[in-house]
């Protein structure tokens, strides 16, 4: 008896052993789950399917990612054409409010991501941990869906902004300007000093000028204006967007650069697009810009002139205040279309779902897409601080660069969490610093918020906006070069905006705006 | 007459002043470019280079052929400008002679099929899903099949069939010739200059073709070297279009690099013209109106 029952003690152990083992190579064997996805390319980074950081989210996550690549310049039209013939794959990468997400979310091409919440628990912590509540809502279609989930940023970087030429600072003896009007002062002096030089220029044309200055002047218009309707801007005070292009906050910007123009500050091809901004910098041609920080290094490298040496500086304080162009906390981010739903089932959408989240917003598939692996790309000091490997450290490219390039830790289109303090162990010391000092004064105003459009009204406003936006450019050069004069002419210019609907436009974007 | 003798030598001074000028004026983006593409990226930024290469260097022709999307995409366009043009040629063979003939029945069905799909064409999308039902896509037949007959191609060669001799026909149907034969012996060898222009129109389609690729085809090893020049000649202004949110690959191309793309990507098919120019004006002309 005591027998039989030690038997079959044994027996149900080894049945136990053997189910408890067969779980385990089960598990251990388990086919990875095989995600297509989109990739951007962008020509200064070639992808690489074997980059560190793809390969160690394999692993992370337990998938197999293809990547169907899609040039960066042509991105929209090819997810257009993908939708539309139902070929995309299985989740869209790089997906942003401003292109394909309205036109598709609304069309059903998409899939509602806030049916499926708890697929993604990383990404709402964040959300929660960064008080981001009211950036997702704004993401919201006015159905009431939400069909991406956004990359996240703690806090927008002040990654480019005015840059002037400091050895001529020195040199002449001038403090660093603060507002418009000490800048316009400094210009007029490297102008004195070098007559043939037009001091003010602007990086590929005038959109990247307008955009990082119109601020501190209470406005955002032209290509990229911030709340992307190019003739209005939106009032923080208010909550209501007005006519930027035809307030009194333009004709003051106006004045500002119809001055500098007269007076032979701002470059006189400002409006022509062009690739010779680095030649005129680094030739003393111009001496100050509106650019990117990582821009500058290729400037001093390339010039010959003796002790060149360019500053990036806080925003400028205009007639409103001091603030840089507006920035999202929220950017591109993960669709997922409708097709891979019926194609792959709702399980395997969930788990694809949950796998993005494990492999993108959870803090090692975050920090793996920023700093790389820890041991391989970087080490802790003493201190907990980073330290990037030699390779890296070596690199001529810099950290941020090279890390793309070797490892493609931090491309955009792969990375979807920034944190401001662990991005700034890419850079050197006085970026980090700079970025302190435009956060401290409060020198970057967030994005305007979306206007919830039905489809119709999305056409509408592209319709009256047309007119608007040929009429404001036409208009902004020629009182710039002073064929039209900003002070006679000016009444011409609104009653035109006006005739064309300006006035509309502007109800159009508040009645969205209170939906 | 020596006064006639000297106008006309001043009209040739000046004709040939003017079309030096602008013969200049079409060469000078070319040469700018080249010389670019030779000179170093210091060189570039300063301004110095303008018609000849400052501070020579194979630099940037030797970065550009080490990024093997290039390499990959040149091979393509290769691939797909040589096989396109020889599937296109022969199609458009074979569909141009009987059609010539006005006893075919059902000709001028054809014929309006033709000129109907000419004006009215499905448009992107419906093509698209054709060729992905096909399942075509992402393999080297959606670039190749989809434009084997070009309908305009397709009427020039028609009308310099119809322009040939009868005769010769006959005469080689009473020596027994079939007609695939009379089309490889006679036809196409009188064609020569017809074909010739069309190969010219249909190799600069495939080889210049960049939007298809980027349609028809999901990666990189199949894209053709358009796209990425595409890409890499529009990164400035992409740099000057991001107004959102932080980091983000703001770096731009070297104008030496952008140049050496355009050189190596233009050079092939500059080539091609000298070669098929005694065809080509003929080709142009002789198709046009049925003798």
């Amino acid at each position: 008896m005591k027998r039989n029952r030690m038997l079959s003690i044994l027996c149900c152990a080894a049945l136990l052993a053997a189910s408890l083992a067969g779980i385990v190579t089960a598990t251990a064997e388990e086919a990875p789950l095989e995600i297509r996805l989109t990739y951007s390319d962008n020509p200064t980074l070639p992808f690489d399917p074997n980059w560190l950081a793809i390969k160690e989210a394999e692993k992370l996550t337990n998938t197999k990612l293809t990547f169907e690549i899609i040039p960066n310049t042509d991105w929209t039209e090819k997810i257009r054409a993908m939708l539309n013939s139902g070929t995309a794959p299985d989740a869209l990468l790089y997906v942003n409010a401003a292109t394909t997400y309205a036109e598709f979310g609304l069309n059903g091409a998409l899939v509602p991501m806030n049916n499926y919440k708890e697929q993604w628990p990383n990404y709402y912590k964040l959300v929660e941990d960064w008080g981001m509540e009211a950036d997702i809502q704004d993401r919201y279609l006015i159905d009431g869906n939400l069909y991406y989930m956004s990359e996240l940023y703690d806090f927008p970087f002040f990654d480019a902004g005015p840059i002037i030429r400091t050895d001529l600072l020195e040199k002449f003896g001038l403090e660093v300007p603060t507002t418009f009007d000490e800048l316009y002062e400094v210009a007029k002096v490297f102008k004195a000093n070098y007559p043939d030089s037009y001091p003010i220029t602007n990086l590929v044309d005038e959109r990247v000028t307008y955009r990082m200055t119109m601020p501190s002047f209470g406005i955002s218009l032209g290509v990229n204006a911030s709340n992307g309707t190019h003739v209005t801007s939106y009032d923080y005070a208010t909550g209501q967007t007005f006519a930027g292009a035809t307030s009194e906050l333009y004709r003051e910007y106006l004045r500002y650069l119809a001055k500098c123009y007269a007076e032979g500050l701002y470059d006189p091809e400002f409006a022509n697009a062009s690739d010779v901004w680095a030649t005129k910098l680094s030739t003393g041609a111009a001496s100050i810009t509106w650019a990117y920080y990582d821009q500058l290094g290729g400037l001093v490298a390339n010039s010959t002139i003796d002790g060149i040496s360019f500053g990036m500086f806080p925003p400028l304080e205009g007639p409103v205040g001091a603030y840089h162009q507006p920035k999202s906390r929220t950017g591109n981010g993960i669709a997922i279309p409708a097709t891979t739903l019926e194609r792959r089932g709702e399980e395997d959408v969930k788990a694809i779902m949950s796998a993005l989240d494990k492999m993108f917003f959870s803090p090692e598939g975050s920090e793996l897409w920023c700093l790389g692996v820890e041991g391989v790309t970087f080490t802790r000091d003493a201190d907990g601080d980073v330290v990037f490997n030699d390779e890296i450290l070596a690199s001529p490219d810099g950290p941020y660069k090279a890390m793309q390039l070797l490892y493609g830790c931090g491309t955009a289109p792969l990375q979807l969490v920034w944190e401001n303090a662990r991005e700034m162990y890419k850079y050197d010391e006085y970026y980090g610093e700079v970025n302190a000092i435009v956060a401290e004064m409060g020198g970057i105003q967030s994005v305007p918020p979306a206007p919830k459009f039905t489809p119709d009204e999305t056409e509408e406003v592209n319709f009256i906006k047309a007119p608007l936006v040929d009429m404001f450019n036409t208009w902004t050069n020629e009182f710039i070069r002073g064929t039209k004069s900003i002070e006679t002419d000016w009444d011409t210019f609104v009653a035109e905006m006006e005739a064309a609907g300006i006035n509309d436009l502007v109800d159009y974007y508040n009645i969205g705006l209170s939906k | 007459m020596r006064d006639k003798s000297t106008g006309y030598r001043i009209f040739s001074v000046i004709n040939v002043g003017f079309m030096l000028c602008v013969l200049f004026i079409c060469l000078y983006p070319f040469i700018y470019m080249l010389a670019i593409s030779l000179s170093s990226a210091r060189a570039v930024i300063n301004g110095w280079v303008s018609f000849v290469p400052v501070e020579f260097t194979l630099d940037s022709y030797k970065m550009i052929i080490s990024h093997t999307q290039f390499r990959i995409g040149y091979t393509n366009t290769i691939i797909y400008t040589i096989g396109g043009t020889l599937i296109a040629l022969t199609l458009m063979c074979l569909m141009a002679y009987p059609l010539s003939k006005t006893f075919l029945r059902g000709r001028g069905i054809l014929m309006k099929l033709v000129i109907f799909s000419m004006f009215f064409a499905g448009g992107m999308i419906p093509n698209l899903m054709l060729v992905i039902w096909l399942k075509l896509n992402n393999t080297i037949w959606a670039m190749l099949l989809p434009f084997a007959i070009s309908q305009f191609n397709l009427i020039i060669l028609i009308n310099f069939f119809r322009s040939l001799p009868d005769s010769i026909e006959e005469a080689a149907v009473i020596d027994g010739m079939g007609y695939f034969g009379i089309l490889a012996k006679i036809v196409v060898p009188l064609s020569m200059p017809a074909i010739a222009t069309i190969a010219l129109y249909t190799a600069v389609f495939f080889w210049n073709d960049w939007f298809y690729s980027l349609i028809y085809m999901n990666s990189n090893e199949r894209y053709s070297v358009m796209v990425y020049l595409r890409n890499i000649v529009s990164g400035q202004s992409m740099a000057g279009a991001a107004a959102g949110t932080g980091s983000s690959e703001r770096t731009t191309v070297y104008a030496t690099l952008r140049a050496t793309s355009i050189i190596l990507t233009s050079l092939p098919i500059i080539i091609l013209y000298p070669f098929l120019q005694r065809f080509f004006v003929k080709g142009l002309t002789v198709g046009s109106v049925k003798g």
